[in-house]
Formats: structure tokens, C-alpha cells, sequence
């Protein structure tokens, strides 16, 4: 049984991978919206959230953690770069952002930077999976 | 590095799926090998070499002029 070698089809990695690449990217996402909530909201339902949000984040890790073991050798290695580009891209941003407000403004919700960060490891899974396509 | 794999591979007519199932990898990794643009891990080639029957040097080669010239055996262990 032969196959074009350019042929893109779902094998079943991919299908395997799926949740729980989906499960993570949209834990993160609600985790940030929810850390971004948090700081508008008062009293009971402050706590709430930050439960929520605790439960959320402990979700996501969870995900990744599940996302990380099932993926193959070269898969590891895109994410580990990806990873590293995530890492850098939002630390040279915050440098930026800390820069041109000149140090003294206010804090940005951390929630904005979990969301940069979720940002630029998509970009960099993107970038560095681009290579063996 | 080149590789022999794909040679090997429709000479056992397999496709990459099933080989990729047989070694524990995605099959876009065993693209990635068969056309150059990935190396395997150690690992994975003795896993790829052992499935065919054959040693890692015979299905994955490195370009003559990246090898290291050889070292004469009584240069290497001088001094012992």
C-alpha cells in the first residue's frame, strides 16, 4: 500500500494529539480571560474566579502535560523551540512595554502576558514545524 | 544526511503510516526523514535499522566530505 509522500492525511497521532491540544489551547485562553476578570470583579466574586481560575490553570497544565507525552521525537524538539521562542518574544515585549511606558505605569494583568505567551508559542510552533514540512 | 529509507520502506511496500506506526513516530516525521529534512534521534535509527534488518550506517549516511579523516589505531592509543 503505497502513499504520495506529500500526502497530508490524519494518522492516528494526529487524532490522539487533538484533544488535547484543543483542551489546552482553550484552557489557556479561558485562564487569561479569567485572570483579566478577576481584577474587575469585588468581593465574593473575586473568589470565585481566582477558584476558577485555579481550576482552570491546573486544567491546562494537565492538558499540556498529556499534549507533551504524546507527542513523537521531532515534535518534542518543535515544541521545545517554540517554547524557548514563546519565552523570549514575551520577555523582549514586556522590556518594550516596560520601557516606553517608563516604568511607572500600571502593572499589566498578568493574564495579558499568559495570552502573549500563548500567542507567541503558536507562532513559534508555526515557524519551527514549517521546516520539515 | 542522506538516507536510504524510502528506498527501503516502498521495497517493503509500506506506506509511511505504517512504517511511522511500526518505529512509535507520527508519519510526518518519517516524511521529514525520508526527504533530509529531519535527522532521527540515535534511538530511532537503531529502531528503523532494527526493523529492516539492517545496521544504521547501511540506511542512514553521512556525505564523505563531513566525515572525520580515520585515526590510525597507534595514534589514538599513544601513550598506553
Amino acid at each position: 500500500m503505497h502513499e504520495p509522500s506529500g500526502a497530508i492525511k490524519g494518522s492516528e497521532f494526529d487524532i490522539k494529539q487533538r484533544h488535547p491540544f484543543l483542551s489546552f489551547y482553550l484552557s489557556a485562553a479561558a485562564f487569561s480571560v479569567v485572570i483579566v476578570l478577576v481584577g474587575h470583579m469585588h468581593s465574593f466574586w473575586q473568589e470565585v474566579a481566582r477558584v476558577l481560575a485555579l481550576l482552570i490553570g491546573a486544567f491546562a497544565l494537565w492538558s499540556f502535560y498529556k499534549l507533551f507525552r504524546l507527542t513523537d521525537e521531532r515534535q518534542r524538539q518543535t515544541n521545545e523551540q517554540a517554547l524557548r521562542f514563546a519565552f523570549l518574544a514575551t520577555l523582549v515585549l514586556s522590556l518594550l512595554v516596560g520601557l516606553v511606558r517608563g516604568f511607572d505605569s500600571p502593572l499589566v494583568p498578568c493574564g495579558a502576558i499568559l495570552a502573549v505567551m500563548l500567542i507567541a508559542w503558536s507562532v513559534g510552533l508555526i515557524l519551527y514545524s514549517w521546516r520539515y514540512r | 544526511m542522506n538516507t536510504r529509507l524510502r528506498i527501503l520502506r516502498t521495497g517493503k511496500d509500506w506506506s509511511q503510516e505504517e512504517l511511522a506506526t511500526h518505529v512509535g513516530v507520527t508519519r510526518q516525521t518519517i516524511n521529514a526523514i525520508e526527504t533530509g529534512k529531519y535527522d532521527p534521534s540515535l534511538p530511532l535509527a537503531i529502531k528503523i535499522a532494527h526493523l529492516f534488518g539492517m545496521h544504521v550506517e547501511e540506511i542512514f549516511l553521512l556525505p564523505e566530505k563531513e566525515l572525520p579523516r580515520p585515526v590510525r589505531h597507534d595514534v589514538l592509543f599513544k601513550g598506553r
